[in-house]
């Protein structure tokens, strides 16, 4: 129970890292390439300083911000359940985030670039819609002759380690591919998904039909089964720590592509798709599937309210359902993410782009639109900016650095600073209650081989120096 | 540099200005009020103990009515009460949480003639706590031959006021009155049967007020 405990602890403790978007046009930061394989960093041999070369945060919620859940009256919040109501999106989500990258090495042959990282992922997130919460707050009147289904709900953990293999090649002078080969061990996994379970109110007799339809698949360091009684119980695995980081049972492959093109009229236009893949979980698996169909009319004929009436209610409702368990192994897959974008440079300095982000899930597609722009101040200094429309809000402001002292590279970023902004100018004090995302990274690499003149021309092929672009190197 | 030196001062700002911290208190007084529609029963009953005591009216009118095509007089009023037990109890014990209560009675009359209802909720005693009606229920439809066809549906809905709901907890049966006229509007020969009965389904709707 102990390890099971610290086991968890170290995951929530994990879980308030990510990726963040306002990298993707930057190829002079090494871990960029994780959201586009093709990028191609400037100096010949990058190196990510262990375990700190990529720390991400994220915490989205897209439902409602903390502001919207309460009015506040002086330093008293008064939660406000039907404006809660009023902002939640028809699907809703809440996302926890880590990404931790352990290694990272990239070196250039020629014109060939390779890289290998390892990385710890970490994803958490709950998907609700918005008959759930209409139903925990208005009750089942407002679903008179409708369903109040649970569609599009469900609960998914991930935290596997991924071992990338990389390379990017400038194919053509004008086009740029790039792939990772990623090599994946499933640490723990949880996917509960309600499928098609809800609860019908007929309008006339308020008689309520309950559908049951839903599964459970689990790869934890605790394993559910049943009692002599029929209940369902867990137990916890006798696992150290160790073993349950070091855990290779459940193996996976993915793969990353992604481009760079130049069209000739200084716009760049890029695009990837990532975590095209599985994982085939096969240590301390539990499958759960629940299916029933129940109509509850009130008491048996001839009947009204009596004593035992909510435990019969409860009672046929349980009895209705059948609950079936195994052990099997089964196949995870990851969610896919898919990039396009297009930069183009306004002056020397300055370049402009746009960019579109989906994440794929059974239950919802995020997305994410933002208008970038990189600039470069100085030699040394790389600013990033974005505004975005993300997690159903528009209140996203990106703001990062890059800093390059060579071999130094440190750099930091958030696609999302205006939970800070509108904090200060509203007096508000908790950081996060105007945002629905807070999102952070930074890492810390060593570059070399770098060239020694350094006007930059950050998009396009960046990776040549001192000259416009690739595509005039090339001629 | 210079640049840098001041964006980054000013980026510093933003992060840390933010930091200052207030007591807030979140009210722990707030509470939800869902509105739950359940359904609470069905019960079917007839009136044959009624019409049977029709054998003892000996004298033959007009007017008459047919029960199992045996011809009686008619009109007459049959008169009959049906008591369940109705405890709320069994829906929550803090019935001071319980904000808002309607009753649905669905009536569904096979009988072919109107029925008058009244409903009375009452306490262990007996004693009469809440009555609401009388409703008319109209009768059911039949064919040329005097057959029903068709039960006749009728709703009734009713909000309990302020007075009776903080009595609630001493319900404990509800009382159904029926009258049944056994003439019809249309001064037609009326057929009772055995197989005739009528249908009640009671539905809730009942707001309760949760604190966390």
């Amino acid at each position: 129970m102990r390890n099971s405990l610290s086991i968890l602890l170290i995951c929530l403790s994990f879980q308030l890292f990510a990726q963040v978007n306002l990298f993707y046009f930057n190829s002079e930061i090494p871990q960029s390439g994780y959201l586009n394989p093709a990028l191609y960093p400037g100096c010949k041999l990058n190196i990510g300083i262990p375990a700190i070369n990529g720390i991400g945060v994220q915490l989205a919620h897209n439902g409602f911000n903390f502001n919207q859940m309460f009015v506040q009256d002086s330093n008293i919040l008064t939660p406000d359940p039907e404006n809660v109501l009023k902002k939640a999106g028809r699907h809703n989500y809440l996302q926890l985030l880590t990404e931790i990258s352990d290694i990272y090495v990239g070196y250039k042959f020629e014109k060939l670039y390779l890289n290998f990282s390892i990385r710890e992922r970490i994803r958490f997130n709950t998907f609700y819609n918005k008959d759930i919460l209409q139903l925990g707050i208005e009750g089942n009147t407002p679903f008179e002759g409708e369903w109040a289904s649970m569609k599009g709900s469900g609960v998914r953990l991930d935290y596997f380690r991924q071992y990338s293999f990389g390379m990017a090649y400038p194919v053509y002078e004008y086009f740029t591919f790039g792939m990772h080969v990623n090599i994946l061990f499933g640490k723990a996994n949880l996917f509960a998904n309600p499928k098609s379970t809800g609860i019908f109110t007929d309008e006339e007799t308020f008689g309520l039909i309950f559908i049951t339809d839903a599964y459970l698949n689990s790869s934890l360091p605790v394993i559910f089964d049943h009692n002599n009684n029929g209940d369902l119980v867990y137990d916890n695995i006798s696992q150290s720590i160790y073993d349950f980081f070091m855990n290779r049972n459940n193996k996976g492959l993915s793969i990353d592509a992604g481009f760079v093109y130049e069209t000739g009229n200084d716009i760049t236009v890029y695009g990837s798709i990532l975590d095209l893949g599985f994982i085939r979980y096969k240590s301390n698996t539990t499958n759960i599937e629940a299916l029933g169909e129940f109509y509850y009319n009130g008491p048996t004929e001839n009947e009204f309210l009596n004593s035992n009436y909510l435990y019969e209610v409860i009672n046929a409702l349980d009895d209705s359902i059948e609950v079936s368990m195994a052990h099997e192994n089964y196949i995870s897959l990851i969610p896919l993410k898919i990039y396009l974008g297009g930069q183009k440079p306004v002056t020397d300095n300055l370049s402009i782009g746009s960019l579109i982000n989906t994440n794929i899930f059974r239950q919802k597609i995020q997305t994410y639109i933002g208008l970038h722009a990189d600039y470069q101040l100085g030699k040394h200094i790389n600013t990033m900016m974005s505004w975005s429309y993300a997690h159903r809000s528009l209140k996203n402001i990106g703001l990062g650095f890059s800093f390059d002292f060579r071999p130094f590279n440190f750099y930091i970023a958030s696609d999302n600073i205006t939970g800070f902004f509108i904090s200060l100018v509203t007096n508000e004090i908790i950081l996060p209650r105007a945002t629905k995302n807070i999102n952070l990274q930074f890492g810390f690499n060593l570059k070399f081989g770098c060239y020694k003149k350094e006007k930059y021309v950050k998009w396009g092929c960046n990776w040549v120096k001192e000259e416009k672009s690739y595509r005039s190197l090339i001629k | 540099m210079r640049k840098f030196i001041i964006f980054f001062f000013i980026f510093l700002i933003l992060i840390f200005s933010c930091k200052k911290e207030e007591n807030l208190i979140i009210d722990d007084q707030v509470s939800i009020s869902p509105m739950f529609s359940v359904a609470l029963g069905n019960f079917a009953f007839d009136m044959n103990d009624e019409l049977r005591k029709l054998r003892n009216i000996m004298q033959i009118l007009p007017d008459s009515l047919l029960y199992n095509d045996e011809i009686f007089p008619s009109p007459v009023v049959l008169d009959d009460t049906i008591s369940y037990p109705f405890n709320f109890v069994s829906i929550s014990k803090e019935f001071d949480n319980i904000t808002l209560l309607m009753l649905r009675l669905i009536f569904n009359n096979g009988y072919p003639t109107d029925i008058s209802v009244e409903a009375s909720l009452r306490d262990t005693a007996g004693n009469e706590i809440y009555r609401k009606g009388p409703y008319n229920i109209s009768g059911a439809t039949i064919d040329d031959n005097y057959r029903v066809t068709e039960y006749s549906k009728s709703i009734f809905e009713f909000y309990f006021p302020d007075n009776v709901m903080s009595d609630l907890n001493l319900v404990t049966d509800i009382v159904f009155y029926y009258s049944v006229t056994t003439q019809s509007l249309d001064d037609i020969l009326v057929r009772f049967y055995d197989n005739y009965n009528i249908k009640l389904h009671i539905g809730a709707r009942v707001q309760y007020e949760i604190s966390p």
